[in-house]
């Protein structure tokens, strides 16, 4: 979108970015939705603009008003909107119209108005494969959807029992219904510009899952699938992500689906999932090392709702700052896994860098691939 | 449970929901007879193939296998095979298993598990406001087993709500929102006891004519015309009525607050916040905004509400557990930049005119 900081040209504060005065001239443009800030040392003339900069005047007219230099206040508004902190009439006038409006505003405290609608149009137009449409799977999906992503391929075998109830997004009504076909009803009760793939298939190895993949296509993928366990699933779409150069976030089944946060891979950029298991296992519990795991099978673990709610809202962000595709909001969970402990509401995180002996493009090398995973 | 054993005869329980861990000192014939705990014998049979075992090897003990199984069943450890049964139907049982399994970690007996999820069951709860996070909240209620609502919202269910209501559908749209989120209570739950009212909470609403006077807990999440305001009329009636009020979502970036549990006489109460950051603010003086009308100018993300309405009903599961740990007095906040959590501590205000008298009085009590 073609911007203008012409004297003819509108602007005003956004709605959502309070100004505080903090002495000496100093105003803090602070971002509520993200609680980030900038700092400026402004003249009172130049305050005095800002005060009033509502977007119904054009900039040459409140320079009039406030005795301000054009020249000036057209070289700030220019620095105030690379840090999301003013944005045009019209951008406003176009935000406001939008369906989205509350994903574009906060967008907005990250991609300067300029661009933001790309942004938001990679994000709608972006392919995501969900692997496992258990818990975290189910909620991620109808997260993404209220987000604006429009373009699924859902990949799970299973149908939908009741003892799925208590911690998924199906209804009393799916039980019996196959998991992709109750996603995809979710989906499209949410909007029906939504294209959903339903791939009603088990996953059970690196080469079935590169199939499907291959065949979706996806730009971003999703793992929620656990069976035969995470570990594994995660080693087959790390083989097909790092040949393919698609991103994936790992999103749950880590430690029996608590609540723990999965990390995200880029290929080429961010650590792999084989880097992680080089690291994790240098980091295992050193009490529990040469002891004996007494095997017990059939086990019927324990889960909670807001636990799968909380892995899967972060699973969701993480996939949106993929979609984005942007320097300007890159994805918080490279190179480190996290975990939400019930008991205090503390997020604790562990650092899984890149590992030069794991053989992946992560080292930093191939530039290249990295420009074109991000751009 | 994962269950570890190392070659000191040392056995590590590690409970693998909660993280948390105990270490025994057994002897190496009780260990051999751990892997007997599967459900497929009695207690009786396990302790008559104790002392079989035991004279076969020619050992001697002092205890018998019985008092062994005792101790694990007091620490929590060992469930009877069928415990879930004793006490809820077979629906209940497929549907809440794996929560039960979950609440045993927390609670640590069979019995308090499932007092939890009953008085989950229970609980009667008035939601005020059905909304960003409203909305999340009552669909993972309905998940862990609450069936009793009373549902407050005046708005109707309309096109922009697809960003951020849990039961936007948009065949639906005009319909009250408190109409259509009972309906999803009611095609949902096993026995659901609801009533919906399309009313606003407003400066000179009646609390108790809006909710009615049969209600355990307070979930409130209306932010019009502010948080703030809604909050105060709220945590005053629960003061004077004794009953706990969560104010969830409707903060300033409020989309991805942690909630706040106000509990009369052992937290601080909405007036006590409001005293808070009166005081903690007052150097924190934005110019007045430009822009007059900033209600379409915030931002928010379904995943950002999906957090804030998981963290609060965190915090119901805490309060209504034996072993939830002490209910948390202060705010805070998820921080979406780098995924950290901003808390702070706030404490009572003894001299709070609103429930600075309880203070006294539970100090008196004690």
């Amino acid at each position: 979108m073609q911007i203008e900081f012409s004297p003819g040209s509108h602007w005003l504060i956004r709605p959502s970015v309070s100004v505080i005065p903090v002495g000496d001239g100093v105003f803090d443009f602070f971002q509520s939705s993200t609680r980030r800030s900038v700092r400026f040392r402004l003249s009172s003339e130049i305050a005095s603009v800002i005060r009033g900069l509502d977007g119904r005047q054009c900039l040459e007219d409140i320079c009039e008003v406030h005795n301000a230099s054009v020249p000036q206040i057209s070289h700030l508004m220019e620095a105030l909107h690379e840090r999301c902190a003013v944005e045009p009439r019209a951008v406003r006038d176009a935000i406001d119209a939008a369906e989205h409006y509350r994903v574009l505003n906060f967008l907005g405290d990250y991609f300067p108005a300029a661009e933001l609608f790309a942004a938001f149009e990679r994000l709608r137009s972006t392919r995501i494969a969900i692997v496992g449409c258990g818990a975290v799977g189910s909620w991620t999906a109808v997260q993404l959807a209220h987000s604006g992503f429009e373009n699924f391929t859902l990949i799970d075998g299973d149908h939908v029992e009741e003892s799925n109830l208590n911690r998924s997004i199906f209804l009393h009504e799916d039980i019996g219904a196959p998991k992709v076909e109750a996603i995809a009803s979710a989906l499209h009760r949410i909007s029906h510009r939504v294209q959903v793939r339903r791939v009603r298939e088990h996953v059970h190895d690196a080469n079935g899952i590169r199939a499907l993949l291959s065949e979706a296509r996806p730009d971003v993928i999703v793992n929620c699938a656990d069976e035969p366990s995470v570990d594994l699933t995660s080693e087959w779409i790390n083989d097909y992500s790092q040949h393919q150069g698609v991103p994936y976030v790992i999103a749950g089944g880590y430690n029996l689906h608590l609540s723990l946060i999965g990390m995200t891979v880029s290929p080429g950029v961010s650590a792999c999932f084989n880097c992680s298991r080089i690291t994790l296992d240098e980091l295992e519990d050193k009490s529990l090392q040469g002891v004996r795991r007494l095997w017990r099978p059939k086990r019927n673990l324990g889960s909670l709702a807001p636990l799968t709610g909380i892995t899967s809202s972060l699973a969701t962000s993480e996939v949106l700052r993929l979609a984005v595709r942007s320097e300007r909001l890159r994805p918080a969970m490279w190179n480190r896994r996290g975990e939400f402990n019930f008991l205090t509401n503390e997020l604790s995180f562990v650092n899984l860098p890149p590992r030069s002996e794991c053989g992946c493009t992560s080292d930093g090398k191939e530039t290249d691939k990295e420009q074109r995973s991000l751009i | 449970m994962d269950v570890y054993i190392s070659p000191d005869s040392v056995v590590h329980f590690v409970f693998l929901s909660t993280r948390k861990r105990l270490r025994l000192r057994v002897t190496p014939l009780l260990i051999e007879c751990l892997e007997w705990l599967d459900g497929s014998a009695s207690v009786l049979e396990l302790d008559e193939r104790y002392e079989a075992r035991a004279s076969s090897l020619d050992v001697k003990h002092s205890s018998s296998f019985t008092s062994f199984i005792q101790y694990l069943y007091g620490k929590g450890i060992l469930v009877r095979k069928d415990w879930m049964q004793h006490s809820f139907c077979p629906e209940k049982v497929r549907r809440y298993s794996r929560q039960l399994n979950f609440f045993l970690d927390i609670e640590e007996s069979e019995a308090a598990a499932t007092a939890l999820l009953k008085r989950i069951m229970d609980c009667r709860v008035a939601l005020i406001g059905v909304g960003a996070v409203g909305s999340w909240i009552l669909r993972e209620l309905v998940q862990i087993g609450f069936q009793r609502f009373i549902i407050v919202d005046p708005k109707e269910l309309k096109l922009t709500d697809r960003t951020r209501n849990a039961f936007f559908d948009h065949r639906l749209i005009g319909r009250p929102k408190a109409m259509v989120a009972e309906s999803f209570v009611h095609g949902q739950v096993l026995k659901p006891e609801t009533r919906a009212v399309r009313a606003p909470l407003d400066i000179d609403t009646n609390v108790e004519e809006l909710i009615g006077s049969d209600v355990d807990l307070i979930i409130n999440t209306a932010d019009e015309p502010y948080i703030g305001a809604t909050s105060i009329k709220l945590s005053r009636y629960c003061v004077t009525k004794r009953l706990p009020l969560l104010v969830a979502g409707g903060f300033d970036a409020h989309l991805a607050s942690l909630s706040e549990m106000i509990v009369p006489g052992q937290t601080p109460c909405s007036d006590c916040y409001a005293k808070h950051f009166e005081e903690t603010l007052r150097g924190w003086k934005p110019i007045s905004h430009p822009i007059v009308d900033r209600r379409r100018g915030f931002g928010g993300l379904p995943s950002l509400s999906a957090f804030a309405a998981s963290a609060a009903v965190l915090k119901i599961v805490r309060l209504l557990s034996e072993r939830g740990g002490d209910i948390e007095q202060g705010r805070g906040e998820f921080l979406f930049d780098q995924y950290s959590i901003d808390s702070f501590k706030v404490e009572r205000n003894p001299e709070c005119s609103t429930c600075g008298d309880l203070g006294r009085l539970r100090a008196h009590a004690d």
